[in-house]
């Protein structure tokens, strides 16, 4: 059966084959002198009718192309994006929105005003993840040289969480999730002062008003109340000081380099002096090119917050942790809390084409209840890898996916319309 | 199924394994009066998406050319005449390659006038604020129209002499191109028309003022200076009707018949192209002219090729891998990095900052690659690469030194810089392809004997004492003759008459070079012989 309808397929194509020959002669023959000679092809009509079922089959390919063409068309030639961002942006430039979205808190704008009030810009971002999560962010900065040759920023806060999500206190807790309301409005006061070119101090001046109460999620554990700070309205008067140290080329796809960060505070508990506490963080990331770009870093920090208040215990939202965004990225959002952290961040970086780079990444780290506890035992890791989108001024784009021993794969996306 | 494929095999590939001479049609003029052809305004982004995706995956999908690719035997080149050349045409004149240019002729180039006339005022009528680089459209006082380009301000002389060389070689190579001048700006001689319009805010345009002017001026010419060295590239004549594509024909336009893709000249552009490193070979970069009632094709910007980026020098990546490589990322994507191109290890060194950056280590004339894949350059045979070889490597020292000198470089160690650079590319050239395609050519016959030229020797990439030709005569493929010569000439004996048509296969014996013969077609009219037509591999 299968040969007779090779056959006849076969004995198809050599029809096609004599036809296409004979028409060939005859149009050749009967050729008359035009006054323009028809378009010259490069391959036979049998070429042609071979060609059909390649046509066909990519067919769908080429008008998918076509849109995406004209998306670029619209998106890059005609401006489109700055289109739009003048259609969200004054006529003087000075006022306009912008869009944000990174995965933990969600999708949102950002409102700026530049030199509306004297000398200042002013930025306002509300960001919506699942409703009704929200967060808010409110800022006047004074540019440098406006006070004690310095800059000033005014910076505010409100974060809405319903169900932020809540594993226990300690680095061995179960991977059992509970959820609490968190409500919360900070307000500080940052003054920086550039010393040179790489190092630059500053400090802080805040207020901090922080509401936990119960979980909206349906279905999940509520926190238990015998964590300190549950159920509890707690103010805080915060001041901190920091000194920066910025040594690498290229801001935003470092080769060489290091860029590190101390910072002490203090956080006095206003209503009664139970949540008070020191706190004490220090990062230090040193890139290294290995070859042509290809390069590795390691960052490594801990934070630690010290009790200094009449209560027992610090305030569950006011500890340290590991596990999010940018530590311990396989694990959950501030999935270890205690008193102390450290960390360690492996990260081998590679260019893949001019402004995206491949990152791979491997991380340790852990909570520790007191400074004595500091051990290397039960470090927890996760790994992962990702794309990072960047410009000179810092990275514009960031996807990643991590895996970690509790997540096979936690994927990750931050953009930064900002830049 | 194998079946299957044998016989699709030989109906695709059967008439070009046939060694019977088949005649070229005769090319027919492409300067016939039509009317003027719509113009085109068609979109880089698109162009660059279209040709490095799509383009791409379309290609593999078309299953003749695929197949063809696979078995060697790709779909040559349609506007060839019978021995494998470009008849002068709307897209292309032989020049160089045709008969040597007096260095005079190399040096004048295109170029009708001395350039845009410094005695008189300098009237703008329009301005191009976009890009790093403004640049201006001035009216000189003797009524021509200029593009005013400026240097790039660390950089100075670098784009405009790139220009006026790329200019002089790409027309000497016989490619349609603008007349281009180095030429002297004064800005007090600079006055605005009422027609100058600024664009301010995407298509919002108002007129020009002289304090708009001063700001373009003071971004080009930061120190005041009352002469400034810039570009002058007079307006070609005609309506321009907007860029020529890379793939298929000009709908509207009768006289082009064959798709852009299988032109000749532009396949072996490439070679050109490789030649000067003139990597920005977009659409944008030529141009349809409506002119004397027919379309003329030209190429029209070679700022951005050498050691110049246009608006800054060039770069080691530059003529290595397209812009948007898909090929190389997914590389270094799937090698996590680990492997490293080799213009990713190679230094930036800029030797004289008005040549830019040259560098002939990485180059290679076969795995050169234009900033945005070109349909023509993948489309390049190895005939296509013959007929550009053939062309570069007849530019002569002394030519090259002629070209460069209009360049017009302060530092004459940068001009002898940028000649080494252009040598050495040519001879990287001429040493390749002479080495894939039997390099035999100019085939005529005087006295009864046929002369025939070995490129490759007379131009100086082999030595006649190791080179041997091996020369058969077939009468309708049966073998009458064969020997083996040191001469490049073969003579015709008297019995060969006895035949009416005969076949002559030449093959180039030489080390290191394994090439097909050259077959050249002979008939006998009135007890002369003729050179019916060449057939390449």
């Amino acid at each position: 059966m299968k040969q007779t309808l090779l056959i006849k397929f076969l004995a198809l194509i050599l029809t096609f084959g004599i036809c296409n020959f004979a028409f060939s002669q005859s149009a050749e023959n009967d050729s008359t002198e035009t006054s323009f000679p028809e378009k010259v092809k490069n391959r036979s009509t049998f070429e042609s009718i071979l060609a059909f079922p390649g046509k066909a089959i990519y067919f769908p390919f080429d008008v998918s192309f076509k849109i995406l063409e004209q998306s670029y068309h619209y998106l890059f030639d005609l401006r489109a994006i700055e289109r739009f961002k003048e259609f969200l942006t004054t006529e003087d430039g000075r006022i306009g929105i912008r869009p944000t979205a990174n995965s933990l808190n969600g999708y949102g704008a950002r409102l700026f005003l530049y030199n509306v009030l004297g000398k200042t810009k002013i930025n306002a971002t509300t960001q919506f993840g699942e409703f009704p999560k929200a967060n808010s962010t409110f800022e006047i900065a004074f540019p440098k040289d406006s006070f004690l040759n310095g800059s000033l920023t005014f910076f505010n806060e409100y974060n809405y969480r319903p169900n932020a999500n809540f594993f226990g206190i300690g680095n061995r807790t179960n991977h059992a999730d509970s959820t609490f309301l968190e409500e919360q409005f900070k307000s500080t006061l940052i003054y920086k002062f550039d010393l040179s070119k790489n190092f630059s101090v500053g400090l802080d001046f805040g207020y901090d008003l922080i509401e936990i109460g119960k979980g909206e999620t349906p279905n999940t554990p509520q926190i238990s109340r015998h964590y300190t700070g549950v159920g509890e309205r707690a103010h805080f008067l915060e001041t901190a000081s920091f000194l920066k140290a910025n040594f690498t080329d290229n801001s935003g796809s470092p080769n060489a380099g290091n860029n590190s960060l101390l910072r002490f505070g203090y956080n006095q508990s206003v209503d009664d002096d139970k949540f008070s506490n020191l706190l004490f963080a220090f990062t230090t990331e040193q890139f290294l090119e290995i070859y042509h770009k290809r390069t590795i870093s390691l960052k490594l920090g801990t934070d630690w917050r010290i009790k200094a208040g009449a209560g027992d215990e610090i305030a569950f939202y006011n500890l340290a942790f590991v596990g999010g965004n940018e530590i311990l990225r396989g694990f959950d959002n501030k999935r270890f809390r205690d008193r102390g952290n450290a960390f360690g961040i492996f990260t081998y970086k590679f260019p893949v084409w001019k402004v995206i780079d491949g990152v791979i990444f491997y991380e340790r780290g852990r909570v520790f209840k007191n400074v004595d506890d500091f051990s290397f035992n039960n470090w927890k890791e996760s790994f992962g890898g990702g794309l990072n989108f960047w410009t000179e001024n810092g990275v514009v784009f960031q996807l990643t996916a991590s895996h970690s021993r509790e997540n096979s794969f936690l994927f990750a996306f931050n953009f930064n319309a900002g830049i | 199924m194998r079946i299957a494929i044998l016989i699709f095999a030989f109906l695709t590939l059967g008439c070009s394994s046939n060694r019977k001479f088949v005649a070229q049609k005769p090319i027919p003029s492409d300067t016939r009066k039509i009317e003027k052809p719509f113009s085109r305004d068609p979109s880089l982004s698109v162009e660059i998406i279209d040709k490095t995706f799509n383009y791409q995956l379309k290609q593999i999908f078309d299953f003749p050319r695929s197949f063809r690719k696979l078995v060697g035997e790709p779909y040559q080149s349609l506007n060839v005449d019978n021995f494998d050349n470009v008849p002068n045409s709307s897209w292309f004149t032989n020049r160089n390659g045709f008969q040597e240019m007096s260095l005079e002729e190399i040096r004048k180039g295109p170029n009708k006038a001395l350039g845009p006339d410094t005695t008189g005022t300098w009237k703008i009528v329009s301005v191009k604020t976009a890009g790093v680089t403004p640049g201006f459209t001035i009216v000189d006082s003797k009524g021509a129209k200029y593009v005013i380009k400026f240097d790039p301000l660390r950089f100075p002389e670098l784009a405009s002499g790139t220009e006026v060389v790329g200019t002089k070689l790409m027309f000497a190579a016989g490619y349609n191109v603008p007349e281009n001048y180095i030429a002297y700006l004064n800005p007090e001689k600079l006055v605005l028309s009422p027609e100058a319009k600024l664009n301010y805010k995407f298509d919002k345009k108002r007129p020009m003022t002289q304090e708009d002017l001063e700001v373009i001026l003071k971004k080009v010419n930061p120190n005041g200076e009352k002469r400034i060295r810039v570009l002058a590239s007079r307006f070609l004549s005609g309506i321009p009707i907007g860029p020529w594509t890379y793939t298929g024909t000009r709908k509207d336009d009768p006289n082009d018949i064959f798709s852009h893709e299988n032109r000749r000249e532009i396949r072996g552009l490439y070679i050109l192209c490789s030649w000067i490193n003139h990597a920005d070979m977009k659409e944008e970069n030529t141009l349809d002219m409506f002119d004397e009632g027919f379309v003329k094709h030209y190429l029209i910007d070679f700022g951005a090729s050498m050691g110049s980026n246009s608006t800054n020098v060039s770069n080691p990546r530059r003529g290595q891998a397209n812009s948007l490589d898909l090929k190389h990322s997914l590389i270094r994507l799937a090698t996590l990095g680990l492997y490293v191109f080799p213009y990713e290890r190679a230094e930036q060194k800029i030797i004289y900052p008005s040549v830019g950056y040259l560098e002939n280590d990485l180059f290679h004339p076969n795995k050169w690659n234009p900033m945005y894949p070109v349909p023509a350059f993948e489309n390049l045979t190895k005939q296509d690469a013959f007929w550009g070889t053939k062309i570069v490597t007849s530019f002569s020292d002394e030519q090259i030194q002629a070209a460069v000198l209009e360049g017009q470089f302060s530092d004459p160690n940068a001009a002898k810089y940028l000649e080494k650079f252009l040598i050495e590319r040519r001879d990287k050239i001429g040493n390749y392809w002479f080495s894939k395609i039997n390099p035999l050519d100019n085939f005529e016959i005087e006295n009864e004997t046929l002369h025939f030229e070995d490129l490759a020797f007379s131009r100086g990439f082999a030595k006649s004492e190791k080179t041997n030709y091996k020369v058969e005569v077939f009468n309708q493929k049966k073998l009458i003759s064969s020997q083996e010569t040191k001469e490049t000439s073969f003579r015709l004996l008297q019995k060969l008459k006895g035949q009416e048509k005969i076949t002559l296969s030449i093959l180039t014996k030489r080390k290191k070079l394994e090439v097909e013969p050259i077959r050249v077609y002979l008939k006998l009219e009135n007890s002369d012989w003729k050179i019916l037509g060449i057939e390449r591999e």
